[in-house]
């Protein structure tokens, strides 16, 4: 009889010598990525999310942000002339899971720090078309009236940390803290604290503020202007060497 | 293998099982021209993977035979459309309200390219016609006359660059006090001192008393400090409005101005020297500029 005679005859060796012969392709190109040195670009100023940020990032996840806006911005010259430098995978490296998303209905997000005044986008997601009058995005009115339970966030940052992003025992401890002093007053003591703590990776300043115009409390609308403020503002591209980066 | 049997209707081989007795299967070999489309496609695999990023040495990926990249395809598009359009942006850099309006062609240039940067990063708050979208929303209208940090091209340049409260060093800004909040008058003063405020372009607000107002304004507030007696403002205080044009920035209702006195008004327009070229401020100055607003 024919060699094969033995995977004709018995489902389970034939079942398992499907999963193996699959599964070379998935080994070939996945293995090699854990190992080569040019998978994460070596920049300055990359850091993990701050709580409030990190807070503003479940916002958008939740709210599904994802299927209208993308935040990838691909390795064309149309895209880096609108949106600004492509975007690199270091700056997804502490995203679980990065928003690249897939669709644009509306722009693409992954460099929209800093580019509008926290005015606007409290105007924007409060009504998207008092400002932008052909906007199709729904109102998001609802976040400047959602308040944030600050005190659950050192579970969100340890649950992260078992992942693999390097928040310091500090950072985990303090993070109900942190949350609510980054929507605060930037002049103190635990405004201090929280840019001492995450001065460590070496990135900017963070931006610290009432991002929703309403210093009383901090909104969900607080945390997700805190995380669009920063979109794509973490890599120092003056140090960043493209030349070296090419794939 | 075994013994193989030919059908004698086909001349083909079978495969050698046979069901019920004597049903038998042809063995059909693949036609020609599918095998060879197999192997053609398994050697253009191969050679393919040497075109374009494929094999790794240890933490190495292997340099490709023509040295492409997806990266390195943008940064050449892009360094093709720098070079083309360097002479021209070069030019604009230098260049002066004058010597656009002397030469048609830098002009249009300008204008094409400073179009691109306004629609790109500006229509979000200013609007596609650069006409604020809403007038009184907080987000100037750029096609009147009314500026606040200087309607010439160079100043438009330096709003552009440094942005106005936005946290660069250069930054543009300015204090209007929230005298509401911080007490500094209470809230029958603030009607008075707004029904003054909107008796500069012929309005008036029913229980106002306009005398009182008009002392608030010149003495306790001292408004006219930086908005002037007359409300027109003062030529060396920018960012400080004129009052009396009927152009009101946060909306110029009594409840609006009763508003801006109680809070005060901080608006924020971004620096932009950290996205754009100093071509492309410029650029997008002259876009501006010629929108029928400047100066």
């Amino acid at each position: 009889m024919a060699s094969h005679e033995i995977f004709e005859k018995n489902s389970i060796v034939l079942a398992i010598a499907i999963v193996l012969v699959v599964s070379i392709a998935g080994l070939v190109e996945i293995i090699p990525l854990y190992f080569i040195g040019s998978t994460i670009e070596k920049v300055d100023g990359m850091r993990p999310y701050t709580p409030l940020e990190l807070a503003g990032r479940d916002v958008y996840v939740r709210e599904g942000c994802y299927l209208c806006h993308s935040q990838m911005i691909r390795p064309f010259r149309d895209e880096v002339e609108r949106y600004g430098h492509y975007s690199l995978a270091t700056e997804s490296m502490y995203d679980h899971p990065f928003q690249w998303g897939s669709k644009r209905t509306g722009p693409d997000l992954a460099r929209v720090g800093n580019k509008y005044s926290d005015k606007w986008h409290q105007d924007h997601m409060n009504d998207p078309r008092s400002i932008v009058p052909e906007s199709v995005m729904p109102g998001y009115e609802f976040l400047g009236k959602t308040t944030i339970d600050a005190d659950r966030y050192n579970k969100h940052l340890r649950a992260l940390s078992i992942t693999g992003v390097p928040y310091s025992k500090g950072m985990i401890d303090n993070a109900g803290a942190d949350l609510k002093a980054q929507a605060g007053d930037p002049d103190s003591d635990a405004a201090e604290a929280l840019q001492a703590r995450y001065k460590s990776f070496g990135s900017k300043p963070l931006n610290v503020r009432d991002f929703d115009g309403d210093p009383k409390t901090v909104s969900e609308l607080d945390a997700l202007i805190a995380y669009m403020q920063m979109l794509g503002t973490l890599v120092d591209f003056k140090t960043y060497n493209a030349k070296a980066n090419l794939r | 293998m075994e013994h193989k049997e030919i059908d004698h209707i086909t001349g083909t081989e079978t495969t050698g099982h046979a069901w019920d007795g004597d049903l038998k299967e042809l063995n059909t070999p693949l036609p020609g021209w599918w095998v060879w489309i197999f192997w053609i496609t398994i050697v253009w695999g191969i050679a393919y993977s040497f075109v374009y990023p494929h094999w790794v040495i240890g933490t190495k990926v292997l340099p490709t035979v023509f040295d492409w990249s997806s990266r390195g395809d943008v940064h050449k598009a892009l360094d093709a459309a720098k070079t083309t359009m360097a002479p021209q942006f070069a030019k604009l850099e230098k260049a002066s309200l004058a010597d656009l309006r002397s030469d048609a062609a830098l002009s249009k240039f300008a204008d094409k390219a400073g179009e691109a940067v306004y629609g790109d990063n500006c229509v979000a708050c200013h609007g596609t016609g650069a006409n604020g979208v809403f007038s009184g929303s907080g987000y100037p209208n750029l096609t009147d006359n009314d500026w606040l940090y200087g309607g010439k091209l160079e100043d438009i340049v330096e709003t552009v660059r440094v942005g106005i409260r936005s946290g660069h060093e250069d930054e543009r800004t300015n204090t209007m006090a929230a005298y509401g909040d911080d007490k500094t008058l209470n809230a029958d003063q603030i009607k008075n001192v707004a029904g003054y405020v909107l008796s500069f372009s012929g309005n008036s607000l029913a229980g106002a008393d306009i005398a009182k107002g008009k002392q608030i304004y010149l003495e306790e507030a001292a408004c006219n400090a930086c908005h002037g007696d007359d409300g027109k403002g003062v030529s060396e205080i920018p960012g400080a409005p004129n009052l009396a044009d009927k152009i009101w920035l946060f909306g110029g209702s009594a409840e609006k101005i009763i508003t801006s006195i109680t809070h005060g008004r901080k608006g924020v327009m971004p620096a932009w020297d950290a996205r754009l070229t100093p071509a492309q401020i410029k650029a997008v100055a002259v876009y501006v500029h010629s929108r029928g607003g400047g100066k």
